[in-house]
């Protein structure tokens, strides 16, 4: 539920990060790598915000930055009003206190030295919450939320014991256990079983409602961010593409890159009426360099001089969906063509 | 409530401290390094145990002053002195156990001492990283390139007789740049783990990063390199002995194969030079061997082909 | 006639901590040019059948029962010489994780070359390196980056470079292992579409490996689904996902999000896989299954066909 009444409890502006190679002393400059440039976006309180891109689109590092895992080459996040660059000492601890992390991969995130228990009350222990006794109580109770019950069954034992789902869930459940506003998950099932990953969507989205919180869900899947996200946003090479409801940016993509990616969905059981946009040129292809679109080597229904010479901006198309194409304002459609299920072939 | 009695379904499931141990213990079981290593060891720790016995039994036996009365130079073994007597009439048995003694305890100890050093240097640079990082290592190459028994055979020839106990601690200062490399390089790949990250975004402190989450596993790899720094540590004390710059007061097996040479019973008195030779090849090669075979149960990657399912 | 036919195939594993029976009594056929996938959770034993089937079993694994017919040839009764010249001449395979398997040091073409020579000694340099230009065609890499080192390559191009590799000795067989798990979307697309053209063109037959549903059903005709060791589905592609008969297939799709359907129609499946060291006696599906009986519990379910070329491996048809 897009709800503009909402108030914002995240706001990125400009948010950009390089990443330098090492220069050689020969004074050769390096490539310096540009995971984002000058992204922004709002995240309303209580709501799923899903940021979908490939590997190397700089979805996580705008996790990574958001947490304060990494500090913004330029631009500013605030949280909750609250400008996060430079913040130190008391107000970092806050910081902490509000916004948590879950990882990729459940087989590197837990600590194999620890057991689950020690693992899920490490937060509490940080704060100075409560003590031995309550601590346990507030444990018990993250793990339940998360379906690991009876917790007694887990909390004695360590990572090597448990299974990747049970592993992700007692992430989960240390991210959760302090009740943070806000939650960056990243790719939190990329790395389990599909037949797991429901799971884990299901303890997201549980969470959200009970808690009152907020999630950024990072991941390469429309599919699973379709099924978790009140909006999504699709980011390639660093930039913003298209921001919108997710129902809506799934049902009517307007961004050629997005509608590349529905194409690409492998699809089975009742297709519906997906169409399939054909808007990919090539698969693999470098990076442009300068100015232009960064889909644009591999976008066929890019225009010549228009596209390669200047960047689109991201703009508004219809009610809080916007794109960034010269080709998505009302009126310049896109054609399309075939079908994608395997039903009808 | 449910717990209780769910609890003690389960206990079997539950997981002890001593699960790892015993979990490393069958495979250090297969490794036959491993088992000869532990066999000789334990034999060098009873005799370093049964060092205080001979002296209970008649003073004569002492290693360091007695001397048997009737004896006032060497002999070879018999019923009274199992392996004969030294060229003044002490029992060398009983001054071969009392220098498993000292080689245990100049070994745990400089090798304690040097894992203690590198385990804290190497975690802090590696932690730290920049500056800090930089200055250390330089630091530990600097040591490392010293040639140890060198540098003490100077500061002995500088300051006379060196105490069993100093040599000890020199022993350590310069032993703990190797090992500091290995947790170094331990602790930078550690630092990347999203496990370290996600204590970070819990807020938690560098020295709680460091102590609750580093520690803990680059433990392991120091206690393995502790065996290693056993055997480096007993071979530089015997050779100091050797060379007449070991502690006087102590009956190491060094010093029995100085008091060998000294003497001039170097090729007329067997039973007296190779005891001491051979313990001292035996411990550091038991030690090695301890060392091995615990790689193996560190290491998945050395282990033999276990099942993947 | 079938190229491969599998009766009966149990495989165990001798581990630290028991016995593992990691496949057990799965029998399934593949006729000349078709493709037939493999879908279950990790460690239900997918991997292992592939395993088996290129006669590269770990020293600990054995195969207990069942035999493997590959050309009428049973390959279990092989001689290890025997065994070798089928491999990769006949059947191939592209293994997990199968980009991390170029040699960095190399540069790629010489790598794929080399792998034609080792089977074709008497080919010179020249005409193997012919054989690599069209391979690479075939696979969609470009000329004039055939000479870079795998470094250079992005994922996906890797993975081509590694089916060029299991085309080089134009196998009958290809076995693929999760071939797209590590790449993009787009890239796993294309991907799959290659490896459904390669196939029709060369009338391959193929196993595909996967854990993820959506992909099987993109390329294979048949498909099987696997749990905990066991064949528990099996079917052509239509029939298994039109009307699933199995409760974990159900399960299955729909706890997999899909760009369609409401929102609210995802649900887990509960529960853990069994342990298969000491498997449950009835059916390993019945505690997390949702329609399980109590005779579920002890006694083991047997196969029933339910269509044409569509059969399960549960009680539940028997009321």
């Amino acid at each position: 539920m897009i709800n503009d009444k909402k108030k914002p409890i995240l706001e990125i502006k400009n948010l950009s990060k390089v990443y330098r190679t090492k220069r050689s002393i020969f004074g050769d400059s390096g490539n310096d790598v540009i995971a984002l440039d000058r992204i922004s976006f709002k995240i309303f309180e209580g709501e799923i915000f899903g940021l979908v891109g490939e590997s190397g689109s700089g979805k996580t590092t705008a996790g990574r930055l958001i947490v304060k895992l990494e500090e913004p080459a330029e631009g500013k996040i605030y949280l909750e009003n609250v400008d996060l660059t430079g913040l130190k000492g008391k107000g970092l601890r806050a910081f902490r206190r509000k916004v948590q992390m879950i990882f990729q991969d459940p087989y590197q995130s837990l600590n194999p030295q620890l057991s689950v228990l020690n693992t899920v009350s490490e937060p509490l222990t940080v704060h100075k919450i409560g003590n031995g006794k309550t601590r346990q109580g507030l444990v018990r109770q993250a793990m339940k939320s998360v379906g690991l019950s009876p917790p007694d069954d887990y909390l004695h034992r360590y990572p090597h014991q448990l299974s990747g789902g049970q592993r992700q869930r007692v992430a989960i459940a240390r991210a959760m256990v302090l009740n943070p506003r806000f939650v960056v998950a990243d790719e939190p099932t990329s790395m389990l079983d599909a037949s797991i990953s429901a799971q884990i969507f299901n303890i997201l989205s549980d969470m959200r409602e009970k808690l009152d919180l907020t999630i950024l869900f990072i991941t390469h899947s429309l599919a699973a961010a379709r099924y978790l996200c009140d909006r999504i946003a699709v980011i390639y090479r660093g930039h913003l593409m298209e921001m919108g409801p997710a129902e809506e940016v799934i049902r009517n993509p307007k961004h050629p890159y997005t509608q590349a990616l529905i194409d690409a969905l492998p699809k089975f059981g009742d297709c519906g009426d997906i169409k399939h946009y054909g808007t990919l040129l090539r698969a693999d292809s470098e990076a442009l360099g300068g100015a232009g679109c960064p889909f644009y080597p591999r976008c066929r229904v890019a225009h010549r001089t228009k596209c390669c010479t200047g960047m689109p901006r991201l703009e508004e198309i219809s009610d809080s969906h916007l794109v960034a194409c010269y080709y998505a304002l009302p009126g310049s459609e896109i054609v399309t063509e075939g079908d994608a299920c395997f039903y009808a072939t | 409530m449910v717990h209780a009695v769910k609890t003690d379904k389960n206990i079997s499931k539950r997981f002890r401290w001593i699960d790892p141990f015993q979990e490393g213990w069958s495979i250090f079981k297969e490794s036959i390094l491993g088992k000869i290593g532990l066999t000789l060891l334990i034999i060098f720790a009873l005799m370093a145990l049964f060092s205080f016995i001979p002296p209970q039994i008649d003073p004569m036996y002492h290693p360091m002053t007695g001397v048997d009365p009737e004896i006032s130079h060497s002999t070879g073994p018999s019923a009274r002195h199992w392996l004969g007597t030294d060229f003044m009439g002490r029992d060398l048995f009983s001054q071969l156990l009392a220098g498993a003694r000292v080689a245990f305890m100049v070994g745990v100890s400089a090798a304690f001492m040097s894992i203690f050093l590198g385990t804290a240097i190497g975690m802090i640079a590696g932690y730290s990283g920049k500056g800090i990082d930089t200055l250390l290592m330089r630091l530990a190459d600097m040591i490392m390139v010293m040639p140890t028994l060198l540098v003490i055979l100077i500061l002995s020839s500088l300051f006379g007789q060196l105490n069993i106990w100093t040599i000890v601690l020199i022993i350590a200062l310069f032993r703990w740049p190797g090992v500091s490399r290995v947790i170094r390089a331990q602790t930078l790949s550690l630092k990347q783990r999203p496990f370290i990250e996600a204590a970070r975004v819990a807020g938690a402190s560098h020295l709680r990063i460091i102590f609750r989450h580093i520690m803990p596993n680059v433990l392991p790899l120091s206690f393995l390199y502790m065996t290693f720094r056993v055997t480096s540590a007993i071979i530089i004390e015997a050779a100091l002995a050797f060379l007449g710059f070991g502690d006087p007061g102590t009956v190491s097996w060094g010093m029995m194969l100085q008091w060998v040479w000294k003497t001039g019973h170097m090729f007329n008195a067997p039973y007296w030079l190779l005891p001491p030779g051979i313990c001292i090849s035996l411990i550091t090669l038991s030690f090695y061997m301890l060392g091995r075979a615990m790689d193996e149960v560190l290491d998945p990657r050395l282990r033999k082909e276990e099942g993947a399912g | 006639m079938a190229l491969l036919e599998v009766e009966n195939l149990s495989i165990g594993y001798r581990t630290r901590k028991g016995y593992l029976q990691a496949v057990e009594g799965v029998s399934f056929c593949l006729e000349e040019g078709k493709s037939l996938g493999f879908v279950g959770e990790s460690g239900c034993g997918k991997t292992t059948i592939g395993m088996a089937l290129m006669g590269l079993l770990p020293p600990n694994g054995q195969v207990t029962k069942g035999r493997i017919l590959f050309e009428d040839k049973d390959l279990l009764q092989l001689s290890d010489s025997n065994m070798r010249s089928i491999r990769w001449q006949k059947i191939a395979m592209i293994f997990q994780a199968a980009m991390n398997a170029l040699n960095p040091v190399h540069r790629v073409d010489d790598q794929v070359a080399e792998a034609i020579q080792a089977h074709n000694p008497d080919l010179g340099k020249t005409n193997a390196m012919k054989q690599v230009e069209g391979l690479f065609q075939l696979v969609g890499i470009p000329e004039d980056r055939m000479r870079d080192y795998p470094h250079q390559y992005s994922g996906g191009m890797k993975q081509r470079a590694i089916i060029a590799m299991a085309l080089a000795c134009r196998p009958k067989l290809i076995i693929a292992d999760e071939p797209t798990t590590a790449l993009d979307v787009i890239v796993q697309d294309q991907i799959l579409k290659e490896t459904r053209n390669l196939q029709r063109e060369f009338n391959l037959s193929m196993i595909f490996i996967s854990h993820d549903i959506s992909i099987v059903a993109d390329v294979c005709h048949d498909i099987g689904i696997m749990y905990a060791g066991q064949l528990v589905e099996y079917g052509s592609r239509e029939e298994v996902f039109r009307s699933p008969c199995h409760p974990y297939t159900r399960a299955l799709i729909s706890s997999y999000p899909t760009l369609t359907g409401k929102k609210s129609q995802l649900t887990p499946i509960p529960g853990e896989t069994p342990n298969l060291i000491n498997p449950p006696a009835g059916c390993r599906f019945c505690d997390r299954c949702p329609g399980a009986r109590t005779s579920c519990k002890t006694e083991p379910p047997a196969w029933e066909e339910v269509g044409p070329c569509h059969s399960a491996l549960c009680h539940e048809r028997k009321l």
